[in-house]
């Protein structure tokens, strides 16, 4: 649907049919789709990345920076949904077994200043060996890489070998996988598999806390800025304050797919106002966000309804926002006091004051419209709702009715008061408020409490023993592919007393054994097809009530045009976007 | 008053010699402040360490990290340690060589946090205590030359107003209707465009005028009752009454003698004002979006970053203490009538 | 902001006045009965609030999402059905106004009152009984206010309005904490002003005179010195209760005060910033509110000052 089309319904008050509206060609820039190359773009952010270290990043900011810095073996270009080979030279190889997964490296990359040397594929075992490391501490590797041959039962302090992974040659890499999958081949995308040189960042990632993040050496198109040793902080990086990416001299156009407009990329942080953001933005001081914090509904109504910014914006559809439900906590052991409040929830009004339509559609299944043709469809697409109510206002009657089933008389709840944690920043306090107030219809007395994102994500959803009743809680997937959503939030396995994902407690067999099974099924139509049937099987065990397939508004300015990281919430890519 | 008539080389005898009670005055008010210094440390660790909001090693080790891996970075980050020991090597390292630790959050030593902070709060601190004493002196001036006057009342009346409004709805009230960007009326400045003084010192100013105006609003009022008090007490002196009769000008004798007896007790009050000010400008910080320290307590507050709270307190007290400490010197020096 | 209370400590205290004079002066005094005469229409309000809003307004808690902008979900301003317009969920502000009333004069009297009763204590046992017990606490008082007090509340609120609250449950987030908070910081003002006092008192004839007659030190006390105590206490605390309302507000802008559904004024308030320049009623109503109720408390506050002691006010 084009743009026009989008902002009529939307005026008409339309609802969740737009969702589909995924506004992913260029914003307006139409018939000029021309790319000059010089000058300097100018992002800005509301926080800090995680990390710059390529082996440890996690956050979407980190990656959108990163990878005009980093070349992973592979990657997703711009305005694109398709994998690509980066550093690689092609598709890897998988074995007839599937224990055996051989890539190989395009010769001919070098790293930038002060390495200046060509990339081997020892390199690419190194990155990958010292992410494993608790002096780089690496948040996914245990999700995808713990399938390798050798893989540290105990992650040791500095980076060590690991005998899974194999350098035949220099320009060839081997892992060997102790049970067939595809999970790992998939999860070559991540930038832990960018190169890293042993001889130069060894005496970086000695240290307890390695601090090869400010010393870091660059394959892609761009570099943080350095001085003479390599160091780049206070030049290239300045923690919480600002970035500054400049030309890799090593770098050479004509191996690599990204086009490199720009000559200087900056990032200017602690934009926590993200009303402010968006006006500078808008005034052509900033070019485009670099995180996306939530903008307020009142901004996002100013800039929406403007005519003149009318190509100043895009949305895109990123993860699902959700209601964890306590499986074992009472009273939501009981399958129909869950189904119960997956059927009063109030999905509307909860969308409406976290912003409204625009902020993406109301969500009825896990897999949602950006898993297209990789399990949206499959999984039911819009059309599947196994608790439908009229304008998604909730349905008191049908709740209560579960609610009887459940065993209370009249179908109204009656033990004592349950809490729910919400984020302490907007628009969630009220978000978790229509929540309440919908729980409050069949008899909940529901506490809300508010926490930091920090205080949410290393103590009360995710220890168990601080776990609530409800959480409210959104998930990005990592990459699109279901394993993302389903294996850390649903499966028994990423269940563990000290951190989970998991906060649902959900331990189905049933679940669990068709997990395992569809992670090991090699045709990828066919995998689609079955974590689908997983996400109707999970939905209707109702351990979350799933509100949103949230879709994130970029504002951009005049200046630019965009390339999009379609994979990374629409972000801007630097090494795609342009100045007009 | 005595001592005043006694001229400068009463004075000077007084406090040279280094073993006079001045100086055994001084050292001991500064070594209580060092102690001071150790228990304000030692209790904002207790309690921190009490009560955390969220686990430093999970923060450390990133989002979905195994619980193996957090083990480890608890063990590294030295959580797993006895909490006199953990003091114990803080204290050690903050007395040796300032070394305040590295935030948890972003693995970046604190001290550098709170000293790149610093310019930010110390421009809005420092701009807010001299446009108040710019206001309160000439007014206190006029209202002791004038007392129960119209002047007086709408003095007393305005102060009263800006003491009972917060900072930070004042700050809001001011950029709704004066931020150049989105108020009513606009004038000046708006949230969130602090610029450094180096990067652009227009810009600077232009981005510092609400918040200033909004501290000095409710302290200038303050401070101009009070000198006008003070004021208006010495001039009913005699010798002050004796300087009219013998016929010097009034501007004279205010100036000569009122003020310096006046401004005394003043002076000290806002060496303490000033101290609670550079100590955490929290409020006014975080609705103007201002990169400070104070807003950094906030942040590091909710993060639950230990050893970022810890030097942000830290350095709040040692303002507070240095305060106090000029202030009592400074009564010691003025005030004659202080024994120690 | 310091309170002079070395300056007041040293004061002598001229004795008490009585209670008839104190009202016809009061009563004189203009301002100082506009500033009553408010806050007891905010008292009305706090106490009346739920009557008063099922008559011209809504219940605090329950939302409206029909007044929201069905597009974008901002909220609505004031109209003939919500007097001050409606907050981001669509709750009724005027009644929210009304029921944050509580939680302000909740604060200021019982907070204070706390404080007050904890301080005084404190204060009179360190003057009187002078020698180890004067300095440790006199040492305590000296720690206290050397800590940056905000940014202790601030990281006290914040650890006790997470979770099970703090001080093994004991304090629960919300109120208890406030409550907590605000006596924490409010006892030493008393503890120093009584101290002074006493040590003054304990020397003047009449306490000599008790002693001798043989009177045990709980009577010298009670009869000869907490009468005198009076005065100067009753005053600071007309000081103490604005400090402590703006505290809470304070507290809760920052969001470690009192949580949501319960309303606040100061929480209102920093819900309302992010929307303040469309949504402005959200902001300026319950910050009025808490203006006007902490300048009437100041008003009032002086006037008693003018009163009792024309002398304190002015070296304060």
């Amino acid at each position: 649907m084009s743009l026009h089309t989008w902002r009529a319904a939307v005026a008409l008050g339309a609802s969740f049919a737009l969702g589909l509206a995924m506004v992913g060609s260029g914003s307006g820039s139409g018939a000029n789709d021309q790319h000059k190359r010089g000058g300097t773009l100018k992002l800005i952010s509301a926080g800090d990345v995680d990390s710059v270290d390529p082996g440890k990043t996690y956050y979407s900011m980190g990656w959108q920076i990163l990878t005009a810095v980093h070349r992973p073996l592979y990657s997703i270009p711009a305005d694109s949904t398709k994998t690509l080979p980066d550093l690689a030279a092609s598709l890897p190889r998988i074995s007839a077994d599937g224990k055996t997964v051989t890539v190989r490296i395009r010769p001919g990359i070098r790293f930038g200043p002060p390495v200046n040397r060509e990339v081997t594929s020892a390199d690419v075992k190194y990155a990958i060996e010292r992410s494993f490391s608790v002096s780089v501490t690496n948040g996914y590797v245990g999700l995808y890489f713990s399938d390798l041959v050798g893989y540290p039962a105990k992650p040791p302090k500095t980076p060590k070998p690991v005998s899974g992974i194999t350098t035949p040659d220099k320009y060839t890499i081997v892992f060997r996988l102790k049970q067939a999958g595809t999970t790992l081949a998939s999860a070559l995308v991540m930038t832990n598999t960018a190169p890293v040189p042993k001889e130069y960042a060894s005496k970086y990632d000695q240290k307890s806390a390695s601090d090869y993040a400010f010393h870091q050496a660059a394959t892609g198109p761009y570099m943080f800025e350095a001085d003479g040793s390599g160091n780049i902080k206070g030049k290239g990086y300045t923690p919480g304050r600002r970035m500054r990416l400049v030309r890799n001299p090593s770098w050479s156009a004509r191996t690599d797919f990204r086009p490199a407009y720009v000559d200087v990329v900056e990032v200017r942080q602690g934009f926590t106002d993200t009303t402010v953001g968006v006006r500078q933005i808008l005034n052509g001081v900033a070019d485009a966000a670099s995180d996306y914090a939530q903008i307020p509904a009142a901004t996002l109504k100013q800039v929406v309804t403007t005519p003149k910014y009318r190509d100043n914006w895009y949305a895109w559809a990123n993860g699902i926002a959700y209601l964890g439900l306590n499986t074992r906590k009472k009273p939501f052991d009981n399958v129909n006091v869950r189904r119960a409040v997956n059927y009063v929830v109030d999905k509307n009004a909860m969308r409406l004051v976290v912003g409204g339509p625009l902020t993406g559609p109301i969500a009825t299944h896990i897999l949602g419209p950006e898993f297209k043709s990789k399990g949206f469809e499959a999984a039911g697409g819009l059309g599947f709702d196994p608790f439908k109510s009229a304008n998604f206002a909730g349905d008191v009657a049908k709740a209560k009715a579960e609610m009887r089933k459940a065993g209370y008389a009249n179908g109204l709840y009656d033990g004592p008061a349950i809490t729910m944690y919400t984020f302490n920043a907007s628009p969630s306090p009220q978000a978790a408020k229509v929540a309440a107030a919908s729980l409050a219809k069949i008899g909940f007395n529901v506490k809300v409490k508010i926490a930091s994102p920090d205080a949410m994500f290393t103590k009360f959803c995710v220890v168990e023993r601080f776990l609530p009743e409800i959480c409210t809680l959104g998930w990005l997937p990592d990459f699109k592919d279901p394993v993302t959503m389903m294996d850390p939030l649903f499966s028994g396995k990423s269940l563990n007393p000290n951190y989970t994902t998991n906060m649902t407690g959900l331990n189905d067999p049933a679940v669990n054994t068709a997990i395992q099974k569809t992670k090991l099924i090699k045709d990828p139509d066919a995998r689609y097809a079955a974590w689908a049937q997983i996400d109707k099987m999970i939905t209707r065990l109702a351990p979350i009530v799933p509100t949103q397939w949230t879709e994130t508004v970029t504002v951009i300015s005049d200046r630019i045009v965009p390339g999009k990281q379609l994979w990374n919430a629409g972000l801007v890519d630097p090494a795609f976007t342009s100045i007009k | 008053m005595e001592a005043g008539l006694g001229g400068p080389a009463a004075r000077r005898s007084r406090f040279a010699r280094i073993d006079s009670p001045f100086v055994g005055y001084i050292v001991r008010r500064i070594a209580w402040s060092a102690l001071l210094l150790v228990i304000v440390s030692f209790l904002t660790f207790l309690i921190f360490y009490v009560l955390p909001a969220s686990d430093p090693a999970i923060l450390r080790a990133g989002r979905n990290a195994s619980p193996d891996l957090i083990e480890e970075v608890r063990a590294s980050l030295g959580l797993d340690q006895p909490f006199y020991e953990q003091f114990r090597i803080y204290a050690g390292n903050v007395v040796t060589d300032f070394d305040l630790g590295y935030s948890y959050y972003s693995e970046v030593p604190v001290r550098e946090e709170i000293v790149s902070r610093l310019p930010a709060s110390i421009s809005v601190a420092l701009g807010a205590f001299i446009l108040w004493m710019a206001i309160a002196l000439p007014v206190g001036i006029l209202t002791a030359l004038k007392p129960r006057s119209k002047t007086d009342r709408v003095v007393t009346g305005a102060t009263l107003f800006f003491l009972s409004a917060p900072t930070y709805w004042l700050g809001l009230v001011a950029l709704f209707l004066f931020a150049r960007d989105i108020g009513r009326f606009p004038l000046i400045g708006g949230s969130g465009t602090y610029v450094p003084f180096s990067d652009d010192p227009k810009g600077w100013a232009e981005s510092l005028f609400w918040p200033w105006i909004v501290l000095a609003l409710a302290f200038a009022g303050l401070y101009a009752r009070m000198i006008g008090e003070n004021l208006r007490e010495a001039m009913e002196q005699d010798y002050v009454r004796t300087a009219k009769a013998k016929g010097l000008g009034m501007r004279r004798i205010v100036l000569r003698h009122g003020l310096r007896a006046a401004l005394t007790p003043v002076v000290t009050l806002a060496a303490l004002d000033l101290g609670l000010l550079l100590g955490g400008t929290i409020l006014v910080e975080t609705v103007f979006n201002i990169p400070g320290v104070g807003r950094y307590a906030v942040e590091s507050i909710q993060t639950g970053d230990l050893p970022a709270i810890q030097g942000v307190v830290l350095f709040g007290a040692l303002f507070i203490v240095l305060a106090v400490l000029v202030a009592d010197i400074l009564y010691a020096v003025l005030d004659p009538r202080v024994r120690y | 902001m310091s309170m002079g209370s070395d300056a007041v400590a040293s004061v002598d205290v001229v004795g008490t006045r009585p209670l008839s004079l104190f009202w016809e002066r009061v009563r004189s005094d203009k301002v100082a009965l506009v500033a009553f005469a408010f806050l007891l229409v905010v008292t009305f309000s706090a106490v009346l609030a739920g009557p008063i809003t099922s008559l011209v307004g809504h219940p605090p808690n329950a939302q409206y999402p029909d007044r929201l902008d069905p597009a974008f979900g901002t909220p609505t301003g004031p109209s003939s059905e919500f007097l001050f317009g409606v907050d981001p969920v669509g709750s009724d502000v005027f009644a929210r106004v009304l029921y944050g009333a509580r939680v302000s004069l909740t604060v200021a009297i019982v907070g204070t009152g706390i404080a007050m009763l904890i301080g005084t204590s404190l204060g009179i046992v360190a003057g009187y009984y002078r020698g180890v017990v004067d300095t440790i606490i006199s040492r305590t008082i000296d720690v206290m206010l050397a800590f940056p007090l905000l940014l202790l509340a601030l990281g006290i609120g914040s650890a006790c309005s997470v979770g099970g609250g703090c001080a093994g449950g004991l304090i629960q987030p919300g109120m208890t904490t406030v409550l907590g908070i605000i006596v924490l910081v409010s006892w030493t003002y008393f503890a120093r002003l009584a101290r002074g006092q006493v040590l003054s008192l304990r020397e003047k004839e009449f306490v000599e005179a008790a002693r001798a007659t043989g009177a045990g030190d709980l009577a010298i006390i009670a009869r000869e010195i907490l009468p005198n105590l009076l005065t100067p206490v009753l005053v600071y605390v007309t000081l103490v209760i604005p400090l402590n309302i703006l505290l809470e507000a304070a507290l809760s802008y920052l969001g470690v005060g009192i949580n949501p559904p319960q309303a606040s004024w100061g929480q209102m308030i920093a819900e309302a910033t992010p929307f303040f320049d469309s949504a402005w009623w959200y902001f300026l109503f319950p910050g009025l509110a808490l203006v006007l109720t902490v300048l009437a408390f100041n008003l009032l506050g002086e006037a008693i000052r003018d009163i009792l002691d024309p002398h304190l006010s002015k070296a304060n």
